[in-house]
């Protein structure tokens, strides 16, 4: 890709007048290639953005916006039409059709009394932490934390979309990863979807900084270790 | 005689055969096209993405009659899977939330065939290459449409996919348009497809055709003719095509660069007509009154809050439930205000220090009313359909309608203030208590009672600030704090007490805020509009229109 070809933007948090932004968006869009918005826009400033997108018709056939922080819940709280047929990327979704999401959606409900309240990836993400920590405490015998940590790597528990979260020694877990378009109802429908788990890296192996960094708390005992110098940088890390 | 009876009676007979034998093919042709489309329908059941889009390249192909209700229906998310038999139907419009069953149409008949409960279907999804493929399908049966501006998208439709039957297709309908807007779209496209023509002439009258069409996609193509290829020389080879290229792409720059200018402008004004909504209300406020009031900005949020539940409390009724929130809002902002005016700011006249602190007070109680009533989430409230999309002035000219819609309201809720203040009894003894407060008790004006009006209307206008607000940003507890430095800017940029001073003040820094964001980015943009700001007060410490006369001397 040439960099004529990336256009990169920045706006202030909670930003709300989204009218020049979308109208370069437009124009840009309008080259003729192919073109997708790729949206680090977190919280309340989205909702703006989108209602700008839709009046000045700019749909997602056209020019689909790929957020990163758009979820059920954050829906939920806004008119959904003008975003049908966008995306947004998650380990997660509400509409992932298995037993396992079924149940927990039903026994949130109850808990919540209000058939209204979606789930979403956080709420799966803690779904899945709470269950490896009694794995671990049991495994461990005792719930000091240290010796529950220890535990940790290896461990194995189901997730909701019918795959299993595995405590790799870097301490991240195995997930898959979902890319959903927006429904008029809030909900996602699933377009694509890695085959199987991915393992989540704790360094980058793009950055030329990250490159030689790894993370293992097994057998380094470290979570920077830099595999050139043989060093772990510890709490020092620049 | 009989024999004759007879021959004619065999001859007879065997036209009837031959009919029968006829008719029966046409049955069974008839049916198997059907049974294809069927097989090719009910595919669709459990096609990935993929599959579905050879499916509907096939049903399209078929030929058959159905093929376009069921694209269209698959389109608007309206083909559904019945469980039970997972038989495929339309179902007659999209999920209203309100119905749980929906009304189901056959795929061949088109006839109605019952209801289903909405659990009891699953529908069959598409997604964004899908929908833009569905589209352009679409577009060439609608082509022939007997309403101009269904033709006219499917003519824009057609042109993002220029492959040769498209061509052909646009060509044909060109031939028999009548309508002179579709025609004139019809011309663009051929022309747009043109440029690419072996013939030098063609490529000429096509340039001519687009050069008045302002569109970017046009300035993109006749861009392309004059870039050079690797080795040097011209992609387009004749010299003539370039001249008449590079003309037209002249041309067209020239006129996107001003409708861009004017563009830019109507952002400006747009920004700068919610600065004035939100700040004309401080301006009686704190100008009139002196009054520093935090709660401003909580007040607009009633307004946005008030506007979420009239739209509960009229379901299905968006178009009109906005234009019955703005009295509601203003009633509900207003009341809010005298109740803080009587309860609290009347101890505190005289006190600036005091009364910043109290009112800076209410608008926390109020934001963690508000947050234990509706909970901290965004509440949505939708766009009425006359409010959402744009207004298309020309090819490269378009004016979002919320925006448009603002501006208007904004320049009437100014005018409504002045008259109020200027022409109506209300309004005098406003302005004479706030000009001189023991002369106008002393005519026999009850000076504690017209705080509490002029309290009560700045507030009231904050809380219609607020229904403009909620079709632009989030409707939560934290919508005042946003808004509020930007609105007291206002005020002390335009002159404290001066209507006139916030409505110029407004739209000045909204117009100067848009007109610098291309070149420094929104954050820089905002900071320069503060030093700029800072440094006019340093020279005019009154703002652009300062209170004149006695009334100013001792403030």
């Amino acid at each position: 890709m040439k960099p004529a070809d990336i256009s990169i933007n920045y706006t202030p948090f909670g930003y709300s007048d989204w009218q020049a932004r979308v109208a370069a968006i437009k124009q840009f869009g309008s080259a003729g290639k192919k073109t997708a918005v790729v949206s680090t826009i977190n919280g309340d400033a989205n909702v703006p953005f989108y209602k700008e997108l839709a009046n000045q018709k700019i749909s997602a056939e056209d020019i689909p916006v790929v957020a990163f922080s758009v979820g059920e819940e954050e829906l939920s709280g806004l008119d959904a039409k003008p975003l049908v047929g966008h995306l947004a990327a998650w380990n997660y979704f509400e509409s992932i059709n298995t037993s396992e999401n079924k149940a927990f959606i039903a026994k949130w409900h109850t808990f919540i009394k209000n058939p209204k309240r979606t789930t979403n990836d956080p709420m799966e993400a803690h779904y899945i932490g709470f269950n490896l920590w009694v794995k671990a405490v049991q495994k461990a015998g005792t719930t000091d934390v240290d010796k529950v940590i220890a535990a940790l790597p290896g461990l194995e528990t189901p997730d909701l979309t019918g795959g299993i979260a595995k405590v790799l020694p870097n301490h991240h877990i195995t997930k898959p990863v979902y890319i959903g378009e927006v429904r008029a109802d809030g909900q996602f429908d699933v377009v694509w979807k890695t085959n199987g788990t991915v393992p989540g890296q704790a360094w980058s192996t793009y950055l030329p900084a990250d490159k030689d960094i790894v993370a293992d708390w097994v057998t380094l005992k470290c979570g920077n270790y830099n595999k050139a110098t043989k060093k772990c940088a510890g709490q020092n890390y620049k | 005689m009989k024999k004759s009876f007879i021959r004619l009676g065999v001859q007879w007979l065997f036209v009837l055969l031959l009919l029968a034998n006829l008719s029966a093919r046409r049955v069974y042709a008839q049916s198997a096209s059907d049974a294809n489309f069927l097989a090719a329908v009910g595919e669709l059941r459990d096609a990935t993405f993929a599959d579905k889009e050879n499916i509907i390249e096939r049903l399209v192909q078929s030929g058959h009659a159905n093929a376009r209700p069921v694209l269209t229906a698959f389109l608007e998310d309206r083909l559904y899977v019945r469980n039970e038999d997972q038989k495929i139907f339309l179902v007659k419009s999209a999920t209203e939330e309100s119905s749980s069953s929906l009304e189901l149409i056959d795929t061949l008949s088109l006839k109605g065939a019952g209801l289903a409960p909405i659990d009891q279907l699953t529908k069959i999804g598409t997604n964004n290459h899908l929908r833009r493929i569905l589209k352009t399908m679409l577009a060439r049966f609608e082509l022939s449409s007997t309403d101009p501006s269904v033709r006219l998208n499917a003519v824009r439709d057609i042109e993002k996919d220029l492959d040769e039957g498209n061509v052909r297709l646009l060509r044909e309908r060109s031939g028999v348009e009548t309508d002179s807007r579709v025609k004139k779209e019809l011309d663009t496209g051929l022309a747009l497809a043109a440029l690419g023509d072996s013939n030098v002439q063609a490529r000429l009258s096509a340039i001519s055709t687009l050069r008045y069409s302002l569109r970017q996609d046009a300035l993109n193509k006749l861009e392309a003719l004059l870039e050079k290829s690797p080795d040097g020389s011209f992609v387009e080879r004749d010299e003539r095509v370039r001249h008449a290229a590079a003309a037209a792409v002249e041309f067209i720059s020239r006129w996107r660069t001003f409708y861009s200018g004017i563009e830019t402008l109507f952002f400006g004004l747009s920004l700068g007509s919610v600065l004035v909504l939100i700040a004309i209300g401080l301006a009686i406020t704190f100008g009139v009154m002196g009054v520093i009031n935090m709660a401003h900005g909580e007040l607009m949020m009633l307004g946005a809050y008030t506007t979420y539940v009239v739209q509960v409390a009229m379901p299905g009724h968006t178009a009109i439930s906005i234009l019955v929130a703005i009295p509601a809002a203003f009633l509900v902002a207003g009341f809010t205000g005298i109740l803080i005016e009587r309860t609290i700011i009347r101890f505190l006249y005289g006190r600036p220090l005091e009364t910043l602190l109290a009112t800076f007070g209410v608008s926390l109680i109020l934001q963690q009313l508000v947050r234990s009533i509706f909970t901290a989430l965004n509440r949505s409230v939708e766009t009425p359909a006359w409010m959402s999309g744009s207004l298309q002035l020309n090819e490269s000219l378009a004016i979002t309608y919320n925006r448009l819609y603002i501006v208007i309201f904004t320049l009437l809720v100014f005018s409504a203030l002045l008259i109020v203040l200027k022409h109506t009894r209300m309004g005098l003894k406003i302005r004479a208590v706030s000009q001189n407060r023991a002369m106008a008790r002393a005519m026999g004006i009850r000076s504690e009672w017209v705080d509490a009006m002029a309290f009560g209307l700045g507030s009231g206008i904050a809380g219609v600030a607020g229904v403009a607000l909620s079709q632009l940003t989030n409707v939560n507890p934290n919508l005042g704090q946003s808004y509020i430095i930007d609105s007291f800017l206002v005020v002390v940029f335009g002159g404290v007490g001066s209507l006139w001073g916030a409505m110029v003040g407004g739209m000045s820094m909204g117009v100067v805020n848009q007109l610098l964001e291309p070149y420094s980015g929104a954050v820089l943009a905002k900071i320069f509009v503060l030093i700029a700001l800072i440094l006019f007060i340093q020279t005019r410490p009154r703002g652009l229109f300062p209170p004149t006369g006695r009334s100013s001397e001792n403030q």
